[in-house]
């Protein structure tokens, strides 16, 4: 927990009438805001103020319930807690509460008007809030008229002081996260390391909602980050979201990198930059009038496809035998490695194979000038593409004249 | 939580934290919490039942209690994702110290939309940061000899340009 027992100086909106309520959080405040009443606190030798309206603006001596309450809801070691106790303790509470904003600041001839802080209690913490509550209750019941009417307008009100009570608590948080890192920094105080709190399958977690990049960085931080950052687990999750056919079909690997085999030592790691930045597209693979089943193409080779990308929706037409692919296939064209989107697309991609391999067939979609050529598993793709597994490859190349043995 | 008109939601469940402070919790609201979820199966009796929540503190089981409060609502009320994302997001509006100690609370009371959403937390702080910013935000020192950061850093060749 950070310590927001110093008094912060920061300006702020409504701090004025923050603190001039406070009391203990479950007596709230019943009696009308102008209504004047004491109270006792059984562990406190100090009379309670009575509740206020925050605009009422009735001059007074200062400070007085600021002293009961800093006390009470404080820390014990803070200076400033002891110091309102002690002022406190050598002026008794006047008869006549004080009101109004200007009881915030010390009044000249008070003991302890060195400490001249507009603000006492820190923006994130309960007497804060209640405090803002307390104001709020003051304000409806100030409104008898508004009483029998919709509720929305304090609706509105609890927003909007929520906005602001949590805006000033994470202003708070952050100059505190500023203030303790600047004394790590000039070595005057020892780093608190929340992480190492944290178990290892806990940390585990963490680093499982990082980006590959991120998680490479994260190793460089230190040697139990390291040992979190080379987790293969994590890596083949990152990798599978990219590219789940690494998984199911082995042989995709010698088409990315012939030196990582599945299964070989840190595989998942090391075929990850390698992956990272191939381009891949979805889109809806169609024999001419019926869906055939939802496709992701990964380029592998060949001249980019580029920004343009695949069409949406690929409409197989024409069939030509594989024995013409030799002849059809451009050398530049690009080379895509098809896999099904999920696995209820599987089926009809597995079909869709079968059904080329059966008529030992390419599939062939044309978009303007560009070419899609849909390539079953064969001895060109053995040869030609070097693939040894069982999945769909196509090429992209733009059209030709003459268009080739058709 | 006076006048709760649906009868079944009236049992309520008295959370226990480690410093002693006592949560009255409706009882569909605690079921989320696995721990206590799984505590109950072995008990006929549980209105009124005082259930210790092992080493979580009063401060962060008031959150734990909240975030269960506001989950159970949402599902009864459909309430929209961006209104859930913002609520969420609110809520992780913590200082370092109480986000550990939440994930440490999720973790313990077995709650996984919470240890979800706070170890998220902890990535996003992660995420586009050089290793020496990562050390400041989180106030780790470096323990590597020169050699073993040498070797990650070989590693990490592929993403180097980002720093």
């Amino acid at each position: 927990m950070f310590n927001f027992s110093k008094p912060s100086t920061r300006p702020r909106a409504s701090s004025d009438h923050h603190l001039h309520l406070l009391s203990h959080l479950p007596e709230t405040p019943r009696s009308h805001p102008h209504h004047q009443q004491q109270q006792q606190q059984p562990h406190q030798h100090h009379q309670l103020p009575p509740f206020r309206h925050p605009n009422s603006q009735t001059h007074h001596p200062p400070c007085t319930d600021v002293v009961h309450h800093s006390h009470d809801l404080q820390d014990d070691d803070d200076p400033v807690s002891h110091l309102f106790a002690a002022a406190a303790a050598q002026n008794p509470l006047p008869d006549t509460p004080a009101t109004g904003p200007k009881r915030m600041r010390a009044c000249p001839d008070h003991p302890r008007n060195h400490i001249d802080h507009p603000e006492v209690v820190a923006p994130d913490s309960v007497p804060a809030l209640v405090n803002d509550v307390r104001n709020m209750l003051d304000y409806v019941a100030s409104k008898p008229s508004l009483q029998n009417g919709s509720a929305s307008f304090l609706r509105d009100y609890l927003r909007t002081m929520l906005l602001q009570n949590a805006h000033s608590a994470t202003e708070a948080i952050h100059a505190a996260n500023k203030a303790h890192r600047a004394e790590v920094m000039a070595g005057r105080r020892k780093s608190r390391e929340p992480f190492k709190s944290i178990p290892d399958e806990t940390a585990k977690h963490i680093f499982s909602f990082l980006g590959g990049r991120d998680l490479a960085r994260a190793r460089e931080v230190c040697t139990r980050w390291n040992r979190f950052g080379s987790e293969e687990g994590l890596w083949r999750k990152l990798c599978l979201a990219n590219w789940s056919a690494l998984e199911s079909d082995p042989a995709v690997w010698s088409l990315i990198d012939r030196c990582i085999p599945l299964g070989s030592y840190n595989c998942w790691r090391s075929i990850y930059p390698k992956i990272e930045n191939i381009p891949k597209w979805t889109c809806r693979l169609q024999k001419t009038g019926r869906f055939v089943c939802n496709l992701v193409a990964h380029q592998i080779s060949g001249t980019p496809v580029g920004d343009v990308g695949l069409p949406k929706v690929l409409v197989v037409e024409r069939r030509f035998n594989i024995v013409h692919l030799q002849t059809f296939v451009l050398h530049d064209a690009a080379v895509l490695y098809f896999e099904p989107e999920s696995e209820a697309d599987r089926h009809g991609f597995d079909e869709f194979i079968e059904y080329l391999n059966k008529r030992t067939r390419a599939g062939l979609a044309l978009e303007d000038q560009r070419r899609f050529i849909f390539i079953p598993p064969c001895d060109y793709t053995r040869t030609q593409i070097n693939y040894h597994g069982r999945s769909l490859l196509g090429v992209v190349q733009n059209a030709y004249n003459p268009l080739g043995p058709l | 939580m006076a006048d709760v008109p649906n009868q079944i939601n009236n049992i309520t469940l008295k959370l226990k934290s480690k410093d002693g402070e006592i949560f009255e919790v409706e009882k569909p609201v605690a079921m989320q919490i696995n721990f206590v979820k799984g505590m109950l199966e072995d008990v006929d009796e549980i209105d009124g039942m005082e259930i210790p929540m092992g080493e979580v503190e009063a401060a962060i089981l008031a959150k734990v209690v909240e975030y269960c409060k506001f989950h159970y609502q949402q599902e009864l009320n459909q309430t929209n994702a961006d209104e859930v994302d913002r609520w969420e997001r609110a809520f992780v509006q913590v200082d370092k110290s109480t986000l550990f100690q939440l994930i440490l609370a999720a973790n313990f009371l077995d709650v996984q939309s919470l240890l979800d959403l706070t170890c998220k937390t902890v990535a996003d702080m992660i995420k586009g940061k050089t290793p020496e910013q990562i050390r400041a935000e989180f106030d780790i020192d470096n323990d590597f000899t020169p050699e073993q950061l040498e070797e990650v850093r070989r590693d990490n060749a592929w993403c180097a340009e980002d720093r």
